[in-house]
């Protein structure tokens, strides 16, 4: 099977703001896709982190949910985004931007 | 705040979220097996994990750990019970023989800087020549000869008067019991004969009125006497205006002149002098000698001395400062050769926590019985261990069984921590109590005769504390052992065990456990055996003690004291009300006879004086010739008393010397004795009777079984 690279600790919810901000909105399962087929097949959600991650989002007021039936005919609970999540998405892109390029420019320099 | 507000609104709507959640989850499965990707895994843990970010997950699966806990204890009563008990054992005994040491060992006086408090002391070989008489205690050096704290009047004087080394030098001196009369009946009392330098030496203040002070010293002064905190509030109801009243003691009257502070009690925790004497209002007869013979003779030791080091002068300079000068002192006292050759030499000793007769007397039975309950503590701490051992290996299962439903690690091992913690803090409860309870079981077996003890002992919360902790420590240790063990169990195979417990032999890990308990057992027996074996030899002491030939037949022998001359009367009178009491209490129905004696058979002191027998040569000037321990005794006590196979009067008297050999009289036949040496023998304080001349040892309490 070998090792599947972890997602960085902290860019989880990142990543999941993104995905809604793309999406719209979306159920645990289609977000945990979505973020492995964008990277290539390189990131893999672990369900023990989506749920909880998405519960905390909750509580913090990022995203919102509502049950739906899903494409396939399936009650569903959808996430999106609320104006706070796009706040803090904005928020950690910056954050993320500064601290890659940083780390960029430590690895390159020889 | 918002968050916290969520959170609140989710523990109403618990079941709700639980339900949703599930449904999600299962949405995910379903739409993950379509894909074939792998399963979802462990729903529970995944269920606990997000759940935990709604709620206060500490505090709830704390709650839920205790509740759990109980009801683990509950199924296992018995497993409790010896774990509680055990640790409450340990715990108890440590902290009440702890709390007892601190008390009798370690304890300053409540007095003003008592770091700084010295006690003097010297050192002689058995005998000093030049000590020639002495009243107090002596005590055997383990290395030999002794050690006396009391002086000659002359060398304190000397000390008081020229040293640099101490701010001040006070004596005291215990008068034992005296007849106190202050407002109503006469009462015996403990009394203290003190210097004028003792109460601003020690640094106590008075409560009320004022204390003995230098003034007092003067031969002419007013006789005033000073009373302590308790008595004062028991006996004179706390009155301002006790003060300047007029009391009697041992019919002599003297002023009542003040308080002493609360909490004092003299300067040895074992003696308990409710009243204080200047020492120069000393009471005696006059049939004594006179009052100058105390305080002029140079080779009666008697006074103790207490000083207070000079700020920045240490102990050992102190010592060398006083050494020297009681040496030459006491060079210029002996008189012949053999007195010269073995003076005795001074030390200094630390004072802060009092004179320490009882300290002395209770030191080693103290360490030894601090060394048991050591023991005891440590067999606790492995019972429990292994206790906990045990229940781990048959825990696997239910372990096991939570795993596999979805419990994680870190809660299972914290859940067995917790049980573990309410182990040990529910033997530290029960500890307490033991301690409490061993604290007055103890202090009544050393007090059974010593009617006034000061020894106060409360529970010790350090020591406490401290037993707590190595229990805590044992509990989390032999808790969290087996908790990671158990939480490496694989699952399948626990669960297709046919027994819960059922040990498997080819786990390494389970090896270890099984043997470091079989290590637990083996030393916990060892220890047991240790102590079974010391308890049989103190049953064995106490057995040997209780069993001593006496040479009479203690059975039926009532004993009590009392002193007609400290009332006032004259010898004579004594002996007539004496002798008027002996018949009365002869005539009393269901008394087969009365008898006097002035000292107490096999009690705790003796009197011993030379004698002179007849066909024994008298010794030379300077030597010491045969003595003898003497009883005053009226008639038939010798008969009354007598085993039926010595029956008759028997004179024994031994001669002390390089060869102490004793002589009997035969029996039946009475051998007269003349008493005493012809040299002058100074007075006797009141309290001791002495008709016949002689020297007065009252020597250290005799061993008590402890």
């Amino acid at each position: 099977m070998g090792t599947r690279p972890d997602i960085p600790p902290g860019t989880l919810y990142m990543l999941i703001l993104k995905t809604l901000a793309r999406l719209g909105s979306m159920h645990g399962y289609g977000i945990a896709q979505h973020i492995h087929q964008s990277s290539e097949d390189v990131l893999q959600v672990e369900e023990g982190s989506l749920y909880p991650a998405l519960q905390r989002m909750l509580i913090k007021g990022w995203v919102v949910a509502e049950w739906r039936q899903s494409e396939n005919n399936r009650r569903a609970r959808f996430y999106s985004l609320t104006p706070e999540g796009r706040k803090q998405l904005t928020q950690e892109l910056t954050d993320f931007d500064r601290v890659m390029s940083a780390i960029v420019k430590v690895i390159e320099a020889v | 705040m918002k968050g916290l507000l969520a959170r609140l609104r989710f523990l109403f709507h618990r079941n709700d979220f639980e339900r949703e959640l599930e449904e999600e989850l299962r949405h995910h499965q379903a739409l993950q097996s379509e894909h074939q990707t792998t399963p979802l895994g462990n729903i529970t843990l995944l269920k606990e994990d997000s759940r935990s970010m709604w709620t206060f997950i500490f505090w709830e699966q704390l709650a839920q750990d205790i509740r759990y806990g109980f009801r683990a204890m509950a199924a296992n009563k018995l497993f409790t019970a010896m774990a509680v008990i055990s640790l409450a054992l340990g715990i108890g005994a440590n902290t009440a023989i702890y709390s007892l040491m601190d008390a009798i060992l370690l304890r300053g006086l409540p007095v003003r800087n008592p770091e700084e408090l010295v006690i003097l002391n010297h050192r002689v070989k058995d005998r000093v020549p030049v000590m020639q008489s002495h009243w107090g205690d002596s005590y055997q050096e383990p290395g030999g000869g002794q050690t006396v704290r009391n002086f000659p009047w002359a060398a304190y004087e000397l000390m008081r008067d020229n040293n640099t080394v101490l701010s001040s030098l006070f004596g005291h001196m215990a008068v034992g019991r005296v007849n106190l009369v202050t407002n109503g009946p006469a009462e015996m009392a403990e009394a203290q004969y003190v210097t004028g330098g003792y109460f601003s030496g020690l640094g106590v203040p008075p409560a009320a009125g004022r204390l003995i002070g230098p003034d007092d010293d003067n031969a002419g002064a007013t006789p005033v006497a000073v009373v302590t905190y308790d008595f004062w509030r028991a006996r004179l109801g706390a009155n301002p205006s006790a003060v300047g009243k007029t009391i009697r003691i041992n019919g002599a009257t003297f002023t009542l002149a003040g308080v002493a502070a609360p909490d004092f009690f003299g300067v040895s925790p074992n003696q308990k002098p409710v009243i204080f004497l200047p020492m120069m209002k000393m009471l005696y007869g006059d049939k004594d000698g006179g009052k100058d013979a105390i305080f002029s003779d140079k080779h009666y030791y008697w006074v103790e001395l207490m000083g207070r080091l000079r700020p920045g002068v240490t102990l050992p300079q102190a010592q060398a400062g006083l050494a020297g000068m009681f040496h030459n002192w006491v060079a210029s006292t002996a008189t012949t050769q053999r007195e010269r050759d073995d003076l005795p030499s001074l030390w200094l000793q630390e004072g802060g926590s009092g004179v320490d007769g009882l300290r002395r007397e209770y030191f080693k039975p103290i360490w030894v019985l601090m060394g048991m309950a050591g023991l005891i503590l440590a067999i606790a701490c492995a019972n429990i261990a292994n206790l906990l051992l045990a229940r781990a290996a048959s825990r696997r299962r239910e372990m096991a069984v939570r795993l596999s439903m979805g419990a994680g690690r870190f809660r299972v091992i914290r859940q067995l921590l917790t049980e573990s913690l309410m182990l040990a803090i529910l033997g530290a409860v029960a500890g307490a109590g033991v301690a409490a309870a061993g604290i007055r079981i103890l202090l009544r077996l050393m007090t059974y005769d010593v009617n006034e003890f000061t020894v106060n002992v409360g529970l010790d919360w350090r020591v406490l504390g401290f037993s707590l902790v190595i229990a805590l420590i044992t509990g989390i240790l032999f808790g969290l052992a087996p908790a990671l063990q158990a939480t490496k169990v694989e699952v399948v195979e626990a669960l297709k065990e046919t027994r819960a417990g059922q040990p498997r032999r080819h786990r390494n890990s389970f090896r270890a456990v099984f043997s470091l308990r079989r290590a637990l057992v083996v030393s916990q027996i060892a220890l047991s055996l240790l102590l079974v074996a010391a308890a049989g030899l103190f049953v064995r002491n106490l057995a040997q003690l209780h069993s001593v030939a006496l040479g009479f037949n203690s059975e039926k022998i009532l004993l009590f004291n009392l002193d007609a001359g400290k009332a006032g009367y004259s010898t004579q009178a004594s002996k007539r009300v004496y002798a008027e009491l002996e018949n009365r209490f002869r005539a009393l129905p269901g008394v087969v006879s009365a008898t006097s004696s002035d000292i107490v058979l096999v009690g705790d002191g003796s009197s011993t004086t030379g004698i002179t027998v007849p066909g024994i040569p008298k010794p030379a000037e300077g030597q010491r010739g045969p003595s003898s321990a003497i009883a005053q005794v009226g008639p038939h006590l010798l008969r009354d008393h007598a085993d039926s196979d010595s029956a008759g009067p028997r004179a024994r008297c031994e001669r002390r010397g390089r060869s102490a050999q004793s002589r009997r009289g035969q029996r039946g036949v009475r051998q007269e004795i003349p008493c005493g040496h012809e040299s002058h023998r100074p007075a006797v304080p009141a309290g001791w009777r002495q008709d016949g001349g002689g020297s007065y040892y009252r020597r250290s309490r005799p061993q008590r079984p402890l």
